[in-house]
């Protein structure tokens, strides 16, 4: 290959390079090496009976649609009871549930933009990990909050879930 | 039952010394007109102006003991088998003891036991036969009707009633002669048998023959956590530990079994002996009925095992008013409160308005449709970081946007607004679910979303649904009937009770959720005074876990525990109802599961609304009224009202039957008539008895009328109050010129509340039967101190026991109460549960024996009490006092 070609070579593969990079959704906000994330779903009862949180790591079709099954075992009807199809070539989906809490008010979310690090063998997300105001007046019924996420693969086998003060409140582990 | 404060904690607590007092100072001695004993007399003090007391106690003519029971002061004729049947009359309260033998107090029967009784009586069509157990934690007793017909077979009773619970009740098809079995299962207690008293309980836990329940079909649930860890937990392995075989259903849930039909009975071993350690095994020569027992005996064996959580026949239910819609079958929470009898007769008027004061409602919700009131509602919330609706500020909109902006809102209102009012469909058809009170409106007031609410915009809701003046601007056309507060929190404020108690002073009923904090601390609004505060149970009935409870608890309603799944219907055991689903980015119209005392208030505002519906004049001081005197409930935890249930699980037809009464006339706010006896049976011999007429309730009546329905019957006052004509009258009955032969009639009682039935039977002629009200202690009680000065003993003389107190002193301005009653189980405590008792006046009204009283002539009767009290407390019906008398002779 002479240079002519090589640089027309090299032009296209940046093109390629740039052109890729932006047609990754803008909502990931991908950052050089971080993979996206994405909500899938959100729900406010999704069957949690214990109050502590959990996180639960779904790398396969058959254990997502018993996760989903699981977070809408209480819901009759309606249109959006299929599970969500995911990739699992090149994704899997993370289960956050926040814990049983005895009202409403209390809420997981994916901030906008999202924010996730990269760290050693695992990423850390952070999530809107709201309760609500102690002197607010409540619907008395009782939630289970979850946010089912989809994330890209990449070097990680864990997933540290930290709320908007970077505690850790749950960890996602890779089933060996 | 109370007595005065002194009185009540004293008789049964500080009686040690009383009685060795009496033990010290009375064997023999003191005089009597009567040949019983009389232990004699204990001087209290000076005897300056000791004076003797003296009356006659009555059996009451309708009240019977037991001829074989363990006081060994008792004449004991045996009734242990058909030929040895004891005669009662009927109608009839008797008392009675068994025990199986070497159980119980010591006494006669301790060693021999005496497990049957048996008693010959006509009876007619559809009248209850009941055996109350007066504790059922140490004698499991059943209850057996054979037609008296000649042929009796132990082995085959025509009807069977072998609960496990503290009552038995059979109905009987037809006019006849019947033979009566009390049978002591296991254990020991005293009893009482009720016919023809209207006394019915029909307890949930019943266990009869007469019921239509697949023949051999047992639905089980196991206790999981006390199974052996090693099991092998399959339905099929969990059927063979009890002797059954797995039918349907699977662990973890109820599960369907069924009899091995080759082996016979076989759970706990019990197999084809004819009688064992469990009770007389049953032989028919009809495979259904044999089948039909053994189906029964079998459950009743269940039920006695640790690791069984429930043991149920499998009914077969007759539809009632049922909706058709496509969800209603999991709706177990409507059948809980008895709705679908209530729907018999009313399912709601639109003239009534529920305001649901929440998060605002999804108004295009299917379910939904045509149930909203034509005001529309209003949205109050202030904050459009909480409204969220792109509505600045306060608006006329009440639609549900939803709380989140990721897809995950809760739509709660939507959820309570349908239990409330669901649309329904009753005469086919139908989707989705039902509500509770299908026909009535909803005003949909939007005071909650992202985050909660403030009370100042829920405040405004109050006032807008009660008609007030609010930051609206406008008032609807009609104020809510009710208002349902699915929500709260922990502060409350002088502001916000002056809110309510003016809604309440509207006439606007007012509903609110306990909270959902498992505390018994106030909880706000539903601890404010005038609103109606609901917990939540689950599906046994039991305070559901996360339910608040305490002082301020007024009843109980289903909120649903979802970790559950206790019917085995494969879905939670929560509360469903409408709902929307915005996960997907657009609004779905769903129906979800949910639990909270959100989901337990509404099924009460839904009652109070069916309630309206049939009265539109009932106030709130009627609802609380007839949840105070428990007409509109079912008592649950501790008799009367707890911490736990308030006054206990709503009613849904209680409730509708209590307003229809009201509006025929029926004043709740004046008390009821209570007599005592609540009925007559002067036998073949008896001419008179006493009958105390008492205000039984709260406020002021009088009596206008008392009438009698024959010329043989007359009642005449012996000493009553000059205004209000309460007090102790005497019934007489006049046999001259009758021919041979029964004779019924009735005593009408009239007051300026409520009008009172008395049934009055005679015999003239033939053999009757003696009147018995068994072997008598009547006891002189220091008022003060609850001890017993003097006791008298004795059987009955012509259906009387005429007592004496000699020396008997008044020193620093002594009163006493005298009480009357048996003791036959031997525990030397008169007047427990299934032992007769009485007081002078009368229990519901024992009156001081003062200086200055009439020392004679203090007759009365001892006897089962059928006032309001009893009534207040379905399946217990008869009362205990427990009043220790003395024991004055060696026990044999």
């Amino acid at each position: 290959m002479n240079k002519a070609e090589l640089g027309k070579s090299l032009t296209l593969a940046l093109l390629l390079l740039t052109t890729a990079c932006q047609t990754l959704p803008d909502s990931n906000h991908k950052q050089a090496g971080k993979p996206s994330v994405e909500t899938i779903w959100a729900g406010l009862h999704c069957s949690r009976e214990r109050a502590t949180p959990a996180a639960t790591w779904i790398d396969n079709s058959q254990q997502l649609e018993a996760s989903f099954n699981k977070i809408r075992s209480a819901t009759l009807g309606g249109k959006s009871s299929e599970s969500p199809q995911i990739d699992f070539n090149n994704e899997i989906a993370i289960l956050v549930e926040m814990g049983q809490h005895p009202t409403l008010g209390y809420r997981i979310a994916l901030p906008e933009p999202a924010r996730l690090e990269i760290g050693d063998d695992r990423i850390d997300l952070t999530l809107d990990w709201r309760q609500p105001s102690p002197d607010a007046f409540l619907a008395q019924v009782t939630s289970s909050p979850c946010l089912l996420l989809r994330l890209e693969r990449g070097n990680y086998h864990s997933v540290q879930i930290l709320d908007e003060e970077e505690s850790l409140r749950v960890i996602a582990r890779m089933k060996k | 039952m109370k007595y005065g404060s002194a009185v009540q904690g004293a008789l049964k607590t500080a009686i040690l010394l009383g009685g060795l007092l009496g033990l010290l100072a009375g064997c023999g001695g003191g005089s009597s007109g009567n040949p019983g004993n009389q232990p004699g007399n204990v001087n209290g003090g000076n005897t300056s102006q000791a004076v003797t007391l003296s009356g006659t106690v009555s059996g009451g003519a309708n009240v019977f003991v037991d001829s074989d029971v363990n006081d060994p002061e008792t004449s004991y004729v045996t009734n242990d088998t058909p030929d040895q049947a004891q005669s009662i009359p009927n109608p009839v309260m008797l008392g009675g003891y068994l025990n199986k033998a070497n159980t119980g107090p010591a006494g006669p029967l301790f060693a021999t036991g005496d497990r049957s009784d048996f008693f010959r009586v006509s009876l007619a069509a559809n009248q209850n036969v009941t055996v109350n157990i007066a504790d059922s934690d140490t004698g499991d007793f059943d209850l057996y009707i054979y037609f008296d017909d000649g042929s009796i077979d132990l082995f085959d009773p025509d009807f069977i009633s072998e609960g496990v619970g503290q009552t038995e009740t059979l109905t009987v098809p037809q006019d006849g002669d019947y033979l009566i079995e009390v049978y002591a299962f296991s254990g020991y207690s005293n009893y009482a048998l009720v016919i023809g008293q209207g006394i019915a309980s029909i307890s949930t836990d019943r266990l009869v023959s007469t019921d239509n329940f697949v023949p051999g079909e047992v639905i089980v649930r196991f206790n999981e956590t006390l199974l052996p860890l090693s099991m092998t937990r399959t339905p099929a392995t969990l059927a063979a530990t009890v002797g059954l075989q797995s039918k349907a259903g699977d662990t973890g849930r109820a599960m369907l079994m069924e009899l091995d039909r080759t082996g016979g009975l076989t759970v706990q071993g019990a197999s084809t002996n004819q009688t064992t350690t469990q009770g007389r095994r049953f032989r028919s020569p009809d495979p259904e009925k044999q089948l039909k027992m053994d189906t029964l005996r079998t459950i009743k064996l269940l039920r006695k095992r640790n690791d069984i959580r429930y043991a149920e026949p499998n009914f077969i239910r007759q539809p009632l008013q049922v909706p058709t819609d496509s969800y209603y079958g999991l709706q177990w929470h409507y059948p809980f409160i008895n709705l679908p009898t209530a729907w018999d007769v009313s399912t709601g008027s639109p003239t009534v308005i529920v305001a649901v004061i929440d998060t605002g409602i999804l108004l295009n919700h299917p379910d939904l449709q045509g149930q909203f009131s034509s005001d529309g509602g209003y949205d109050f919330i202030l904050d459009d970081n909480i409204s969220q609706d792109n509505e600045p500020g306060i608006d006329a909109n009440a639609d549900d946007p939803g709380d989140s902006r990721i897809g995950s809102s809760s739509f709660h209102g939507t959820h309570v607004a349908g239990t409330i009012a669901a649309a329904s469909s009753f005469g086919g058809g139908g989707s989705g679910v039902a509500g509770v009170a299908p026909g009535v409106k909803i005003m949909p007031l939007r005071v909650l979303g992202n985050g909660g609410g403030t009370g100042y915009d829920i405040l405004q809701g109050v006032r807008y649904a009660a008609g007030l003046s609010n930051d609206s601007g406008t008032i609807p056309p009609q104020k809510a009937d009710v208002i349902n507060l699915s929500l709260g929190g922990p502060g409350g404020s002088q502001a916000a009770q002056d809110v309510y108690t003016q809604a309440r002073n509207a006439g606007v009923i007012i509903v609110a959720a306990a909270g959902n904090s498992n505390v018994s601390d106030p909880f706000y609004p539903a601890a404010y005074n005038g609103v109606i505060s609901v917990s939540a149970l689950d599906m046994n009935k039991q305070r559901a876990p996360y339910s608040n409870f305490g002082t301020t608890i007024d009843v109980a309603a289903p909120g649903g525990d979802t970790s559950q799944d206790l019917n085995g219907d494969g879905y939670p055991d929560g509360v469903l109802s409408t709902v929307g689903d915005d996960s997907g980015g657009n609004i779905d119209y769903v129906f979800k599961f949910l639990q909270g005392t959100s989901m337990a208030s509404p099924h009460m505002a839904g009652v109070v609304a069916l309630m309206k519906s049939v009265n539109g004049n009932l106030t709130p001081d009627d609802i609380d009224n007839l949840l105070v005197r428990g007409q509109i409930v079912e008592d649950l935890g501790t008799a009367g009202r707890d911490d736990q249930f308030g006054y206990g699980m709503i009613d849904a037809r209680k409730a509708v039957d209590a307003a229809t009464a009201l509006a025929q006339g029926s004043n709740p706010d004046n008390p009821v008539i209570s007599a005592s006896p609540a009925s007559l049976n002067f036998g073949n011999s008896s001419t008179s008895t006493p009958l105390s007429i008492v205000n039984g309730g709260t406020g002021a009546l009088s009596i206008v009328s008392i009438s009698t329905s024959a010329s043989w019957l007359a009642v005449t006052p012996v000493n009553v109050d000059a205004g209000t004509q309460l007090g102790s009258y005497q019934v007489t009955v006049d046999r001259s010129g009758l021919a041979t032969g029964i004779y019924t009639a009735n005593i009408t009682i009239t007051s300026t509340s409520n009008t009172v039935s008395i049934p009055v039977i005679q015999r003239v002629g033939g053999q009757g039967t003696n009147i018995n009200a068994g072997y008598q202690y009547i006891l002189l009680v220091d008022e003060a101190t609850g001890n017993i000065v003097d006791q008298w003993e004795g059987p009955p003389q012509n259906g009387e026991y005429n007592f004496v107190f000699n020396n008997v002193t008044f020193d620093n301005g002594k009163t006493y109460f005298i009480f009357a009653g048996t003791d036959q189980n031997n525990d030397g405590f008169i007047c427990d549960a299934g032992e007769t008792c009485g007081a002078y006046v009368s229990l519901a009204q024992p009156i001081s024996i003062k200086d200055s009283s009439n020392n004679i002539g203090l007759d009365f009767s001892s006897g089962f009490t059928t006032g309001l009290q009893s009534l207040s407390a379905p399946g217990t019906g008869i009362q205990s006092q427990a009043i220790r008398r003395k024991q004055t002779k060696e026990i044999p």
